[in-house]
């Protein structure tokens, strides 16, 4: 499976092709079994997906080891979701994202494309204020 | 669906969120997302047919707020809620 970073009218967003996606910043990635999924995609036992909020299942992640779990939820910063844990605040879910390789690269992208990300500026109802943060983090490291 | 009814529904989508954790009733909903009814209005003003419903399987918090309002409007057209004249 290939994991890009675009963003969306829904803000920063991790698309898989035509396996779905998701906005960052309130995803995450739960072990589990949904329920409200087109019948295509049900599973006779619980699997590894990546949600928006809790349950709402966005992408199978299909033979997914723990391994690559952490390696995918450490590159888009993609809080794990226990069951029985207590649900992360977004707040939490935003800071896992604001430390991950892929914010990182969503700052390189506000630099080098400066316009076309102003024009993005707005699409921000998950990440408020993401446009802003990465010019602030891009100025600080080019000071 | 356009950009912008994507984002709008988004917003709406984000700001339902903290209601339907706490499991909040309709009228609670109604009141506290009454800055986002101008939105909602734009986007029944705007949209073609099917991509109100394509919003609401896209963002299930807007589904819900839809459904707020629309239980309301239900109950003030039957007179369950009286609206003063």
């Amino acid at each position: 499976m290939v994991f890009e970073g675009v963003v969306s009218a829904d803000g920063p967003y991790l698309s898989c092709s035509l396996d779905g996606g998701v906005a960052l910043g309130v995803s995450g990635i739960r072990h589990f079994q949904p329920t409200d999924i087109p019948s295509r995609l049900n599973q006779p036992e619980p699997r590894w997906w990546v949600v928006k909020y809790r349950d709402e299942a966005r992408i199978l992640l299909r033979g997914f080891n723990q391994r690559a779990v952490d390696r995918l939820s450490d590159e888009f910063g993609l809080v794990l979701l226990i069951d029985g844990e207590s649900l992360p605040s977004d707040h939490v879910r935003q800071d896992y994202f604001f430390t991950s390789p892929a914010w990182d690269a969503l700052c390189r992208w506000v630099v080098k494309h400066p316009r076309l990300a102003k024009a993005r500026a707005g699409d921000d109802p998950y990440l408020p204020s993401w446009y802003g943060r990465a010019l602030a983090a891009a100025r600080a490291l080019s000071a | 669906m356009t950009g912008k009814q994507a984002r709008i529904a988004a917003r709406i989508d984000a700001a339902m969120q903290p209601f339907l954790r706490q499991g909040e009733d309709d009228i609670t909903i109604l009141t506290g997302m009454s800055d986002h009814m101008t939105d909602f209005e734009h986007l029944i003003d705007t949209a073609k047919p099917g991509v109100m419903d394509e919003l609401c399987r896209r963002y299930p918090g807007f589904y819900r707020y839809a459904k707020v309002l629309e239980g309301i409007a239900g109950a003030i057209q039957s007179g369950a809620i009286k609206v003063p004249q």
